[in-house]
């Protein structure tokens, strides 16, 4: 593997475990939300780098389908996460963070 | 230049770990992380990443706007007050509009210089070979759509947080 992909894909796995220590610590809603944000990058950031290194002159860009499938499906997470927010304003006309930790109603 | 890359990649990662360290102030956490995130679109591009990494940067984007917009939602309203804001938050928020105010203004200028026709560089490497053909496929001749629809949502985005403002004050 080349330097610059094997710097992504070593990048990436330092950037998981700066994400799973910002959701392992619990120190604050925002870190662990923001964790977890970064947790799918350090996934993106691996997969790139995985990708560009297999990725030749002949075959340019084998794979990337496959990468934007996986990002497209953490949007999606990104969208079910803000609508069930929405749904429980709407449902209880406020967001009770203490409360919304018991995953009820 | 692998040498940069690294250092660029390692600011990411410190700029993540603040980011995750400053989690109790809304504000600096968001301006890490987005120091962060434009440190890792400078290497994902520079690596060659191509439109994954454009696509799962925009995504990232998205993602941190919205932890900002439910950041202001969950600041307690009934105290009908906010509390004044100290000088590192404000300046952070100022380079983070700074931040903003740049990122728009290097989107105008490589709108500006997109050359219709077909290009005469050479052949493509890494990820950006198929890059070419979705980014054509898609914002080719729905490029000045796309950019109405984009400043609708912004605007759409803008009104929104200013009655959630209002319905604050009201109560």
């Amino acid at each position: 593997m080349a330097e610059g992909p094997l710097a992504l894909v070593l990048g990436g796995l330092a950037l998981f475990w700066v994400a799973m220590l910002g959701l392992l610590w619990r120190r604050s809603l925002i870190g662990m939300l923001v964790g977890v944000l970064f947790g799918w990058l350090s996934v993106v950031v691996v997969g790139i780098g995985w990708l560009v290194a297999r990725s030749t002159e002949v075959a340019p860009g084998e794979g990337g389908v496959l990468l934007v499938v996986f990002v497209l499906v953490g949007l999606l997470q990104v969208a079910l996460g803000v609508a069930i927010v929405v749904a429980r304003v709407v449902r209880r006309g406020t967001l009770d963070v203490q409360d919304a930790g018991l995953l009820e109603g | 230049m692998t040498s940069l890359l690294v250092f660029v990649l390692a600011f990411a990662c410190l700029a993540a770990f603040g980011s995750v360290v400053l989690g109790r102030n809304l504000t600096r956490s968001i301006f890490a992380a987005g120091v962060s995130l434009v440190a890792l679109g400078i290497v994902l591009v520079e690596a060659g990443g191509g439109y994954p990494a454009w696509l799962a940067l925009a995504g990232a984007t998205l993602a941190l706007a919205l932890l900002q917009l439910f950041g202001w939602m969950l600041v307690d309203v009934d105290r009908d007050h906010l509390p004044p804001t100290d000088g590192p938050t404000a300046l952070a928020r100022g380079l983070a509009f700074v931040l903003l105010a740049a990122g728009i203004a290097a989107l105008g200028i490589g709108l500006a210089e997109v050359e219709v026709g077909p290009t005469t560089q050479g052949v493509p490497t890494g990820l950006s070979a198929e890059g070419d053909f979705v980014g054509g496929r898609f914002f080719g001749s729905l490029e000045e759509g796309a950019a109405l629809v984009g400043l609708l949502l912004a605007a759409t985005l803008l009104a929104s947080l200013m009655l959630l403002r209002g319905e604050g004050r009201n109560r």
